[in-house]
């Protein structure tokens, strides 16, 4: 049967389960959304190619599936990058397919010609041109491996727009594909032994749970591994949600703005256990003085990741899941109550100057703002967020019950991302209440999206935390540069006016006392809606270690004002 | 310290781009790399000299590991392999007294492969240290131009460090 390259395109991905990409078109793909029409394929327009890649994002990290973005060459090209590179360093799964000019002007300056496989080496985990039709099906075959076993990460592959166009001779069946996404082995005895004795002699153990929980669907094991052995488990950011944050072991998120007593059990801890995590430097302080009194263990699927920034006494390399089901298999019950006293001690000095405790002076605070939200959402909503202050206070202050429910670019802090990856988060799982939680800088960087919201007709509510500044930047211009404010005050437009514009809703709020009302409008409108939070200019993100120093080296709210160290809430 | 690892890569362009990126990127210190041709057309054997002082050799191993067009990927010692390392050196003729070109030619390592125009160029084939000390062993003002190829690896006896067989 004579097929075009730009049919095996869509077969290939149809095969492969897809139903819905995120993209824009221009002339070197021109062949592939022509053919896209003969295909039952949900085709996202996107306003800008970032977004798309950010969508696709959003859409891979809520599902646990592959996001597919599509794009032409050159400009559509490169608009892809930040949002492939936000996907690498977070290890989301994303094909990127772009089109590129024909084979034969490959090299000469054509128009719109770009050589973005090499643009893209560093931040792509495997990237290739296919320049003949017949390569495209096992070009498509192999981006779906490759993206989604083991380590997940960005594949891109660029056809020419020849092979796009070419008829061929395709016989062969293009029949669903299936494939092993995770590599499984025995771990070597001798590490299990060695673990196993490390955590039956532990006791001031703390787990300290990644994004690997999500990855390799380990949160029941995680649950079961932390219960068994009475360990309080400690968050990254992009761990959050692996274990309900209700769980009594749950202790919050770790590092830079993690809550004090959970840093302080890091530093204290004679045994660490890293699941799927990366010591990244946001997480450790400065990695001399972290953990000083901690052996460590660290399961982790990528070796390369194993002692690159902390050395560890063992590692267990493989897929989490698998490594925490070997290590139960063997492990019995372990109480540490003494050690989890003395957490709840550290932690309960902490509580006293809870949020809950300060009285409504008619200051609206993000952290009311998103306390608000989880409380309205009980703590289940997907919720994509942007970069910087908001996202800090978000991971404080809403408990997600749930994995995969908090979406957030931690390893490249991408301002923009938040808002195109709740709309991606929206179309993996529709029956989800999605939130954008933005700040009013990220916002204005993809805020050209409404439009495609409007145009989909698809509903996510976006809060966005409008302080009037670059708020994290300020915060760093107030601690290290003399509050010399260098081009972080912002003007943001009159955003009801502008949700109007889109024809969808749009609510303002500048007190407290407003908050509820306009969340409960949000969740029951059934278009997108924008809600302007008008928050306190110059609120900042406690506590905070310094870029350089130990882990309970914290800057902390000066007592008088203290705001909130926690968010529990004791209703 | 140095470190050796060697590696067999799909033979394209495009692997070897990667392969040069992902070094350059993760900064690691890499003192030599030999780009060669295997007993299989569509293999490439890289042998990479690592500072191991400033660079851990485990982690540029699996780095590279975790390439998609990189086959195989092992970390050797010294004691292991056989090194060879080809130069070519142009110098100034009457630069150089004719019994340091003797002692050099001498040693077995080297010979003169051409002389014209007031040139000579010395070809040096032998382990990286001869190499260093023919160069060293010519008066550097004399020296005008030095192509050095970078390490050959191979493991001695039967075992073979290009992966026999490149996955589908």
């Amino acid at each position: 049967m004579v097929r075009t390259g730009a049919q095996l395109l869509w077969e290939s991905l149809v095969r492969q389960g897809v139903t819905t990409v995120f993209g824009y078109p221009g002339g070197a793909i021109l062949p592939a959304y022509d053919a896209m029409l003969d295909y039952p394929i949900h085709h996202v327009l996107v306003r800008h190619e970032q977004s798309a890649a950010h969508m696709a994002d959003g859409y891979a990290r809520a599902s646990g599936q592959v996001g597919v973005v599509i794009a032409t060459s050159g400009p559509g090209a490169t608009n892809l990058v930040t949002g492939i590179a936000t996907a690498m360093m977070d290890s989301s799964p994303l094909v990127c397919i772009t089109g590129q000019v024909a084979s034969h002007v490959l090299g000469t300056d054509a128009f719109q010609e770009l050589d973005i496989v090499g643009i893209t080496i560093p931040v792509t985990k495997h990237n290739c041109l296919v320049r003949r039709a017949t390569d495209i099906p096992a070009a498509i075959d192999n981006a779906f491996r490759i993206a989604s076993f083991g380590r997940p990460g960005p594949v891109l592959v660029d056809i020419t727009k020849d092979a796009q166009q070419a008829s061929v001779d395709w016989n062969e069946p293009l029949a669903p594909l299936t494939f092993e996404r995770r590599p499984t082995r025995r771990l070597p005895p001798s590490d299990v032994d060695g673990a196993l004795a490390l955590i039956r002699n532990a006791r001031q153990p703390v787990i300290l749970a990644g994004r690997g929980v999500m990855l390799s669907d380990a949160h029941e094991q995680l649950r079961e591994f932390a219960e068994r052995t009475n360990t309080p488990v400690a968050m990254t950011l992009l761990g959050i949600g692996g274990l309900p944050a209700s769980h009594p072991l749950n202790l919050g998120m770790m590092g830079m703005h993690g809550e004090a007593w959970v840093n302080q059990a890091i530093q204290q801890a004679d045994l660490l256990l890293a699941f799927g995590m990366r010591f990244d430097d946001r997480v450790t302080g400065t990695p001399a003085t972290y953990a000083p009194l901690a052996r460590k263990i660290h399961a982790e699927l990528d070796p390369s990741e194993v002692n690159k920034i902390i050395p560890v006494d063992i590692a267990l390399v493989g897929d989490l899941a698998d490594t925490l089901d070997q290590l139960l298999e063997r492990l019995e019950p372990i109480e540490h109550a003494l050690w989890l006293g003395h957490i709840s001690a550290l932690k309960g000095h902490a509580a006293v100057k809870d949020i809950q405790h300060l009285p409504d002076a008619g200051h609206l605070y993000a952290a009311h703002v998103i306390h608000d939200i989880w409380r309205m959402t009980e703590g289940r909503a997907v919720v994509a967020t942007d970069v910087g202050q908001h996202q800090m206070w978000e991971a404080q202050y809403y408990h997600h019950e749930l994995p995969r429910s908090l979406i957030t670019s931690g390893g490249l802090g991408t301002m923009g991302f938040g808002f195109p990856a709740a709309l991606g988060a929206k179309f993996a799982r529709p029956e989800a209440e999605v939130w954008a939680i933005v700040g009013d800088g990220g916002f204005q960087m993809t805020q050209a999206e409404l439009a495609t919201a409007a145009q989909e007709q698809v509903k996510v509510n976006i809060a966005v935390i409008n302080n009037g500044f670059l708020g994290m930047v300020r915060q760093w211009q107030e601690f290290f540069y003399g509050r010399r404010y260098s081009s972080t005050p912002i003007n943001c437009p009159d955003l009801c006016a502008l949700a109007a514009a889109h024809g969808l809703g749009g609510v303002r709020i500048d007190t407290r006392a407003e908050v509820e009302s306009a969340v409960r409008y949000a969740q029951q409108a059934k278009e997108t809606v924008v809600l302007d939070f008008r928050v306190d200019q110059e609120d900042t993100v406690y506590p905070m270690v310094p870029a350089g120093a130990a882990l309970d080296a914290m800057i902390r709210r000066a007592e008088p004002t203290a705001l909130v160290e926690t968010a529990s809430d004791p209703g | 310290m140095h470190a050796l690892i060697v590696a067999s890569a799909r033979n394209t362009l495009h692997a070897l781009n990667r392969v040069v990126s992902l070094l350059r990127g993760r900064n690691f210190h890499v003192e030599s790399m030999a780009v060669t041709r295997s007993e299989r057309s569509e293999v490439t054997r890289l042998a990479i000299v690592v500072d191991a002082t400033r660079t851990r050799p485990e982690r540029v191993a699996s780095c590279l590991d975790n390439l998609e067009e990189v086959w195989s990927v092992r970390r050797v010692e010294r004691s292991e392999v056989v090194q060879r390392e080809a130069a070519l050196i142009k110098f100034i003729e009457h630069s150089v007294p004719d019994e340091l070109v003797f002692a050099v030619v001498g040693s077995g390592a080297a010979r003169v492969i051409e002389r014209s125009g007031g040139a000579a160029i010395l070809e040096i084939v032998g382990s990286p240290e001869e190499v260093d000390d023919a160069i060293g062993s010519l008066p550097p003002v004399s020296i005008l131009e030095i192509a050095r190829l970078g390490q050959l690896v191979m493991v001695r006896g039967k075992q073979q460090t290009t992966v026999a067989t490149p996955p589908v």
